[in-house]
């Protein structure tokens, strides 16, 4: 039975430092199937799939990975490549300044006879290829000119060459638009045809029930369900990929919703987002729920002033105000937890202490100098409040666990005292443990009078921790939630849906 | 938009070029030349310096040079500034050939590397003046002469000071100017080869100082480390250097104790002879150094034969009688 | 299914977002592809109103043997910017080499040179091994040989000049092939070569693969080590050509050729004529283009007789300038 498949993973570990990515995790594959792999973010997709293409190597003696019947452990994603384990990355491995053909042959151009480059056959072949796939662009355009669908076709192209058995996509729709998805669904159909197994990393449900065969879910580092397409529902998989009551596991701000804190109007860059409107009142906290680009954060970055807006309006406790930088922002009282702490959030290999009082240092020094006493009273009162922990108020933060770190971004706003505290992707790679604790944060700091804006695209979350919700897709908003009204289904049609159809 | 943009930084550039013609007038404004008076002028001299800016003396020359085209009526000169650099002053005289001046003034770099530069005017028939450090015998033929102090003798004068201050007895350290630099090793080779004659006299250390006051300072600390009391005078190859040293050797508690003498006055030096911390120097005046050189390209100009070597006075100068003469300005 | 450009883009089907990048693109090619050569346009237009003898014959050759050695350079540190890397280091390698071309004469031309050609080399990959294989950023890398070079010129060399004894070296330096000096002539022909092989070359197209994309060109199997290793030893050896080109000039050696600046101006020259500091992108053409502008507006700068510090300020205002207007026109936020 196990030679029918063209790969079986089998108890395979990851563990990168302080986290185990890939506990134990099975795997199987079968040749001519799409399949898709679900789960939230920091389950483990994109690390199983990099384990099986050669960019990580598992854990020693935690099992293997067979390929064709055979062990298989690839030294680097080119290897895979030429054994037929195709890996199209996130983000895209191409080079901008190279034209699509050099991309293809990069690392073995064909050379003439005079040892120069063979473009004319170069060429050729690539436009042989691209022609197999359908492109319309041309093997002389330089691959940085290139929109993402048409640079993914380039990557599933440079495979060909190697007769590629499986193609692995993650997340490839997530820059996609409706038209380019369509030539990729009718590239994926056409590589299955040829009994090339697809694996298809995705968030997006609509897309798992077009076009996929099987489903195989994570969720921290496990396997922890495969069922057929045909017979699984939304639910299934939602269960499956979160695998508790949310119940148990959120915490809502039970405040009742006090005065108008934040009201925005017609909120619009052009390109990113469009007539955003919505308000949030003291004690409650607003869900604002779509996908990776639907241009949820770059909204919450012009309300924090750090993105220039084209039109629209702020007003903060009904006083319409101009935020021209991110410092005015914070003068207004407005914190900004943001989605990348490492990057955006955090001097990372400054102290504990000093990344809290970061924001409030303006505040805090006395001519020019930092009042030592006021930086540890104030640190040691919030380590308490945020139960952050630390061996020590001089610990780098970069020692600290993704949970921790997160507290002390979120510290840092509420030392400020502010009255509307963004948060963008609050628990994005923490674990689960922690996950509840800042939930548990975000309720009580609605409930000390806050007014709260929640960004998320997993879905058990924003349900879990909103009063109200609403969705954003295509950088529009599709829809509104009152807390009665949640259900999975209807915040899944509202960010898959059109969303003119919607309004209509 | 974006091409305005485009149209903005081309426009700032050639606004750039016009500010940088502005500059060239102003010269004009002080009697200098500027290409377009050039033609107007009887004698056009090209003068490549050396490194004007470096230190106080060069700069003075600059300006006493520039003031002394300014007095002479019918002569008027590019003035150029090689900072230091052989190849670049290469360039700047072959530039000056393609101005066709009547008399190049050269202050050299490098005498070695300035030979095929001479050559190269005296192709073009162009008559080259050789000012103050001396260009390699290999270029004497394509030369008219040279205009200048005498840095051997200079380098002599400071050693003579030296032996007569240690009573022909003592260790003695020589802090230098820019290495590779013609005058420096000139007042190296003078002070050496007179120190050489003098058995009692030892030099313990030879370090460069670079012709700059900090780096003397920094050399100097370091040898008070490694030599201590052992000291006993210090040979500075001009009063920037010497005064650099002082400083290391005042901080050293070692000021007054050990004889410092030195090839070339500048003021700091003046007002540390007279209060006897520093035992004797040569007054060179970049002044008169500047306006023999002009008359002297001025004469070759004119057509006139010039002795070969052109020395200007360098006196000895000590704490004896150091009231005769003026504090040097530079 | 081959379409003509024109069939494509209607096919694209571009959206409001798409047409103002298009628009934008066109304005950045332009500043990409023309921008040095309009820079170098206005200069000589300036130069040429200010000081009718710029454009003489004469002048026109003699600013192209001034930026011939500089140019050598450059050829070498265009290689290494387009890979993503500089050289501090050229400068003082240029020095040392120039005095060993001259100080080993006594052995023999042949010796000499390559002795010279030899130590820049192996400077360059002591370089490239340190950057590629041991992974120290290549600043400090350089900035450690840049002068760990100048204290071995001065070890060698004792702080004095040496003076050449071989007279077909000094006639080489000053020799012309009709009109054109020999080295601008050797400078324009190996920024042909350099052209071709970067253009053709296997090597020349993974310099660019790895400056543009790193990852990529790793995990596309190219010897990424290797690459850069080769062109920070064509960087070194290139500063060692330049280094006899200038001793062959003035058939001597000073220890303090190419300090301070000569490194600084070669990459700004690289930089003013294009290619990026972050690689990827550039051509030899290009540097052609930053050479003959730095060299000319020192030679009109010499010619107007305005003094050397302005010349500094200004050619650091020029650069400044180019430099903001390519990352203004750059599409850094592509993702």
């Amino acid at each position: 039975m196990s030679s029918d498949y063209i790969i079986k993973v089998e108890k395979v570990s990851k563990t990168f430092p302080g986290v185990k990515a890939l506990n134990e995790v099975d795997f199987e594959l079968k040749a001519g199937e799409v399949l898709a792999l679900c789960g939230e973010n920091g389950a483990g997709k994109s690390t199983l799939m990099k384990t099986i293409a050669g960019v990580h190597d598992p854990d020693p003696g935690s099992g293997c990975i067979q390929f064709l019947g055979k062990e298989a452990c690839f030294e680097n994603p080119l290897e895979a490549r030429k054994a037929g384990i195709v890996l199209v990355f996130q983000e895209l491995s191409l080079v901008p300044e190279l034209s699509v053909a050099e991309n293809i042959f990069l690392g073995s151009l064909p050379r003439t006879k005079f040892k120069t480059i063979d473009w004319k056959s170069m060429n050729e072949e690539t436009a042989e290829l691209l022609e197999e796939l359908e492109c319309n662009f041309k093997p002389t355009d330089l691959a940085g000119d290139l929109s993402i669908a048409q640079q993914q076709m380039v990557e599933i192209a440079r495979s060909l060459p190697f007769k590629p058995k499986v193609v692995i996509l993650d997340e490839p729709t997530s820059s996609l638009t409706e038209r380019e998805k369509e030539v990729l669904f009718k590239n994926i159909r056409r590589l299955k045809e040829k009994d090339v197994a697809i694996v298809y990393i995705t968030h997006k449900m609509d897309e798992v029930f077009e076009i996929t065969d099987r489903i195989t879910v994570l969720r921290d580092g496990q396997r922890t369900g495969s069922l057929k397409t045909s017979d699984a529902t939304i639910n299934d998989i939602t269960k499956l990929m979160i695998g508790r009551e949310l119940e148990d596991f959120f915490h809502k701000s039970k405040a009742e919703p006090g005065k108008e804190i934040l009201r925005v109007e017609n909120l619009t860059q052009k390109g990113e987002f469009q007539k955003i409107s919505f308000s949030i009142r003291s004690g409650e906290v607003l869900g604002v729920y779509g996908l990776v680009g639907a241009g949820r954060s770059e909204m919450a970055e012009s309300i924090f002033g750090v993105r220039k807006l084209d039109e629209g309006k702020i007003f903060i406790e009904e006083k319409e105000v101009e935020i021209k930088n991110s410092k005015q922002a914070v003068k207004l009282g407005i914190g900004f937890v943001p989605e990348n702490r490492k990057e955006q959030g955090l001097v990372l290999k400054m102290s504990c202490q000093s990344n809290l009082s970061l924001a409030k240092l303006p505040w805090m020094h006395q001519k020019g100098f930092i009042d030592r006493t006021t930086d540890i009273n104030t640190f040691n009162e919030y380590k308490e409040k945020l139960l952050i922990s630390t061996p020590g108020p001089n610990q780098p933060v970069v020692n600290l666990s993704g949970g921790n770190q997160q507290k002390i971004v979120i510290g840092k706003w509420m030392c400020m005292d502010p009255k509307v505290l963004i948060l963008d992707e609050p628990t994005r790679g923490i674990d689960v443990g922690a996950k509840a604790e800042i939930h548990k944060l975000i309720a009580k700091m609605a409930e000390a009078g806050l007014a709260v804006l929640v960004i998320s695209s997993e879905m058990p979350e924003i349900i879990g921790v909103s009063n109200r919700i609403i969705t954003m897709k295509d950088g529009c908003i599709t829809a509104e939630f009152q807390e009665s009204e949640i259900s999975e289904q209807g915040l899944i049609d509202a960010i898959t849906l059109d969303p003119k159809a919607e309004s209509a | 938009m974006k091409r305005s943009k485009k149209a903005w930084v081309c426009l700032l550039l050639a606004g750039l070029m016009v500010v940088l013609a502005g500059c060239g007038g102003n010269n004009a404004e002080n009697g200098e030349a500027v290409n377009g008076d050039v033609g107007d002028a009887e004698i056009l001299i090209g003068m490549t310096a050396n490194n004007t800016g470096i230190d106080s003396y060069q700069t003075m020359h600059d300006e006493a040079f520039r003031a002394e085209v300014e007095r002479t009526p019918g002569v008027e000169a590019i003035i150029l500034d090689a900072t230091g650099d052989t190849m670049l002053q290469m360039n700047q005289v072959e530039d000056l050939i393609q101005q066709g001046v009547d008399v190049l003034v050269i202050w050299p770099v490098s005498g070695d590397a300035i030979v095929p530069a001479a050559q190269q005017a005296y192709e073009a028939g162009i008559p080259v003046l050789i000012a103050n450090s001396p260009i390699d015998e290999s270029g004497y033929d394509f030369v008219k002469g040279f205009v200048g102090p005498d840095n051997i003798i200079q380098g002599e004068y400071a050693a003579e000071m030296m032996i007569e201050a240690l009573g022909g007895e003592g260790k003695v350290v020589e802090l230098t100017g820019m290495p590779g630099y013609v005058t420096a090793i000139n007042r190296s080779k003078g002070f050496m080869d007179r120190i050489a004659e003098e058995p009692g006299i030892e030099v313990i250390a030879s370090e460069p100082a670079d012709w700059n006051r900090e780096k003397a300072q920094t050399v100097m600390e370091n040898l008070i480390t490694t030599y201590g009391d052992e000291i006993d005078g210090v040979y500075g190859a001009d009063d920037n250097i010497s005064v650099g040293a002082l400083n290391a050797l005042r901080e050293a508690g070692m000021a007054g104790d050990v004889i410092i003498t030195s090839a070339t006055m500048f003021g700091d030096g003046y007002d540390a002879i007279q209060e006897g911390l520093i035992y004797g120097t040569v007054y060179q005046s970049p002044v008169v150094d500047a306006e023999f050189t002009v008359q002297t390209a001025i004469r070759i100009a004119e057509g006139e034969e010039i002795e070969f070597f052109n020395y200007f006075e360098t006196p000895m100068v000590t704490v004896d009688d150091i009231d005769e003469y003026e504090r040097p300005v530079w | 299914m081959k379409t003509d450009t024109s069939i494509e883009q209607s096919v694209r089907e571009p959206c409001a977002r798409e047409k103002a990048a298009g628009k934008m693109k066109n304005a950045i090619d332009f500043m990409k592809k023309r921008g040095i050569w309009a820079i170098l346009l206005i200069i000589v237009v300036v130069l040429s109103l200010l000081e009718p003898r710029f454009l003489s014959f004469g002048n026109l050759i003699n600013v192209l043997q001034q930026s011939a050695v500089y140019g050598v350079i450059a050829i070498g540190m265009t290689f290494l910017m387009i890979n993503g890397y500089f050289d501090l280091s050229v400068g003082t390698v240029m020095g040392l080499c120039a005095c060993l071309a001259v100080g080993l004469q006594d052995y023999g031309l042949a010796v000499a040179i390559i002795g010279a050609l030899a130590v820049g080399a192996t400077i360059g990959a002591i370089n490239g091994f340190l950057v590629a294989k041991a992974g120290i950023n290549a600043f400090v890398v350089t900035l450690a040989s840049m002068f760990g070079a100048r204290g071995l010129v001065f070890i060698y060399t004792g702080e004095q000049p040496i003076v050449g004894s071989v007279a077909a070296f000094r006639e080489f330096g000053a020799s012309s092939i009709g009109f054109m000096p020999t080295l601008a002539l050797l400078f324009l022909v190996l920024l042909i070569i350099a052209e071709l092989y970067l253009r053709y070359s296997n090597h020349g197209r993974n310099t660019y693969a790895i400056g543009g994309n790193y990852e990529a060109a790793s995990n596309a199997g190219i010897s990424v080590n290797r690459t850069i290793l080769i062109n920070f030893i064509m960087t070194g050896t290139a500063a060692a050509l330049a280094g006899i080109m200038v001793a062959s000039r003035m058939n001597a050696a000073t220890p303090a050729l190419g300090w301070p600046d000569t490194n600084l101006m070669i990459i700004a020259s690289v930089v003013l004529g294009g290619t990026k500091l972050t690689g990827g992108y550039g051509s030899m053409i290009k540097t052609l283009g930053g050479v003959l502008a730095i060299g000319i507006f020192r030679n009109g700068m010499n010619l107007l007789n305005v003094p050397s510090y302005y010349n500094m300020l200004f050619l650091g205002i020029i650069l400044i300038l180019v430099v903001f207007a390519d990352s203004r026109f750059s599409p850094a936020k592509k993702s």
